[in-house]
Order: C-alpha cells, then sequence, then structure tokens
C-alpha cells in the first residue's frame, strides 16, 4: 500500500481560531498537578474521576494474571513456518496497514477460509 | 494559515515521545513540509543527540525551550513552519501542561503495559477537561508503541482489550523495529535510512508512520465536518 503524497501535507489551520481564556486553563493545569519543576519523578494528581473509565480503580485489587487471560480461543498461539519473501512482505503490509499482528491476520484468513468452506 | 501542532505527550519515561516526534518530523519533511521540533525535554535529548545538520534534511529545524516558555517559542514560530512537534520529557510538569494546551493533536505513546496505559489515561483525561472548558477541541489519542510484529503475549492482548474496553481512543499502533533507534544512532530521519538501505525495517516504519498521520489528518477532518 502507498499512501498519496496528498494526504501527508499537514492539514490547513486557520489562524482565526477563538480567543482561548489561558488564565483559567492555566489554574485548570495547576489544579491538575502540573508545575514548573514537575522533574522526572514529578507527581501528577490522579484525575481518574473524569474522562476515560478508569483502567484500574485505586481501590480495585489487581487481578491475577490467570484472571486476565482472555478466553483460550482468543489466546496467541506459535505458528512456526518458512514463507516466501513476497508472501512474508504481503502479511507484514497487511499488519501495518490494519495494525494488527501475524498472528491476527492467520486468524483472518482461517475466518475466511472457514467462511469459504 | 498557522502551523500544525503536534505534542507527543506523556507523563512517563521511556513510553516513545521522541522517537515518535522525530519519526513523524521525517515523514512530513521527506514529503515537502517545514517542520520545527521543540525540545521541551531538559535533558535535550532531540538537539544533542539526534539533531545534526549535515545529516538531516534542512526541511527540519530544532529549538531547546525551557519548560516555562514552551507556549511562547510555539506561539513566535506558528507563522514560520507547517508543522510544529512538541517533545517533553517524561514528567507531569508545566511543559506536558503547556505543550497538550497548545496543541491542535497529541498524541500518547504508550507501551502496551499496565503503568503506560494508566499513564496515557490520565493525560487523555485532563485533555478531555481542557476541552470542557475552551472553545477549541483537542484531539488526544494513544498510539500503541513498541508492539512486537509477530506474536503477542496473553498480557498484551488483555491490556489492548482492557484500553478499548475502558473507552481510551487509540489511534494506531506502532510495531517494534531496529529502524526506530537507528534513527538515532545515524542522526537521520526514516526516508534517508531506507534510501541508504541502511536498516531493513526502515520502508516499513516510515510506512506506518504515514498511516499513523494520514489517520491524524482524518480525525481532524472528521471534526471539522
Amino acid at each position: 500500500m502507498t499512501l498519496q503524497r496528498a494526504s501527508l501535507r499537514p492539514p490547513r489551520i486557520s489562524d482565526d481560531a477563538p480567543a482561548e481564556d489561558g488564565k483559567r486553563l492555566n489554574e485548570l493545569a495547576k489544579s491538575s498537578g502540573f508545575g514548573i519543576s514537575g522533574g522526572p519523578s514529578g507527581q501528577e494528581a490522579d484525575r481518574v474521576g473524569e474522562g476515560a473509565r478508569s483502567v484500574l480503580l485505586p481501590a480495585q485489587p489487581r487481578m491475577s494474571l490467570r484472571d486476565r487471560r482472555p478466553p483460550k480461543e482468543t489466546r496467541s498461539f506459535n505458528f512456526n513456518c518458512k514463507m516466501k519473501p513476497r508472501i512474508k512482505d504481503k502479511i507484514d503490509e497487511i499488519c501495518i496497514a490494519r495494525g494488527v499482528s501475524q498472528a491476527d491476520v492467520i486468524e483472518m484468513l482461517i475466518e475466511h477460509y472457514d467462511l469459504k468452506a | 494559515m498557522a502551523a500544525f501542532i503536534i505534542a507527543c505527550a506523556s507523563s512517563k519515561g521511556g513510553c516513545g515521545k521522541t522517537t515518535l516526534a522525530v519519526a513523524i518530523a521525517g515523514v512530513y519533511a521527506s514529503n515537502g513540509s517545514s517542520v520545527l521540533l521543540v525540545d521541551a525535554d531538559s535533558r535535550k535529548r532531540l538537539q544533542e543527540e539526534w539533531y545534526n545538520p549535515e545529516t538531516l534534511s534542512p526541511k527540519i529545524k530544532v529549538i531547546s525551550s525551557r519548560v516555562e516558555d514552551v507556549e511562547t517559542d510555539v506561539s513566535k514560530n506558528r507563522d514560520v513552519f507547517d508543522v510544529i512537534i512538541i517533545d517533553v520529557e517524561g514528567s507531569a510538569n508545566w511543559a506536558l501542561a503547556q505543550a497538550l494546551q497548545v496543541a491542535h493533536f497529541s498524541l500518547v505513546p504508550s507501551n502496551v503495559s499496565f503503568q503506560d496505559l494508566k499513564d496515557a489515561q490520565k493525560v487523555y483525561n485532563y485533555v478531555e477537561s481542557i476541552n470542557k472548558e475552551s472553545k477549541r477541541y483537542r484531539h488526544c489519542w494513544i498510539v500503541w508503541n513498541r508492539v512486537p510484529t509477530a506474536i503477542r503475549s496473553k498480557e498484551m492482548k488483555a491490556t489492548m482489550d482492557e484500553a478499548v474496553t475502558s473507552g481510551l481512543p487509540i489511534l494506531t499502533t506502532i510495531h517494534e523495529r531496529d529502524a526506530y533507534k537507528a534513527m538515532f544512532s545515524y542522526q537521520t530521519t526514516l526516508d534517508k535510512l531506507r534510501e541508504d538501505e541502511a536498516v531493513p525495517s526502515a520502508g516499513k516504519a516510515e510506512q506506518e508512520i504515514a498511516i499513523l498521520i494520514s489517520a491524524m489528518h482524518e480525525k481532524l477532518e472528521a471534526q471539522a465536518a
């Protein structure tokens, strides 16, 4: 897959963006724990109550690895064989385009095969 | 028209902000855009470890910015460059807050680990809280980084699934490739690594960064519509 050059040109951003209330946003940053001297160990307020649902609530005990295991049918599997370079390249191309692993591609192929059968 | 401003942002170190910033800058520059990289990391990794005018496209410039000057430095250059990419250090400092405020699009690289994901979630939640207070919408998307090209472990799959279940917006996946590391050892960009055939994975890396850039543009267009 080759992307068109035009699609890699940055979008045109209008100059007449709405005026921001910088002071209010700065207050928000301060109240969220951002500081001038953050440093690598800087503290950030735990704002888990807003936006996306928390991945792990603070009081929630961490699930064991066994509990976090995906169902058996979705687990990774080992697929080991020699491929022609052009097939390997094609699989890589699909992986990049779809953001999936090689294992996922093989799973898709099997689904396709099952549909055809 | 003003520059398209991207923040490579996270309050966690080691998740690939600088690498992502450099890779994106290279793809934009190789497609004809002028790019300013704002190095807001106090260690100045971009300026001191990567930037080399002799090996890089003249379309790429790097400036170092102090934590408190990020907004001013971006404002001064927004009419000069096509794209401005801000690279912050892995810390919840003022530079990160300013970068998230001024950017049109924030990219939060996250390794597929619970720790990284929690941190990415904090950044996303903060941008959402800015959006509630502001008249301008800011995009904030998570980018899975250093994902193995072949098999993913069950822990990885579980973490990726949980991110989706939690409603975190995932833009694309960047895979673990030598080409990303080679950008620093050769002080160059992916297009040059590909042309010189220096690293076999350079072409693939360049292609996935191009897909990431196109995905950003699509999200902006969709929001504008």
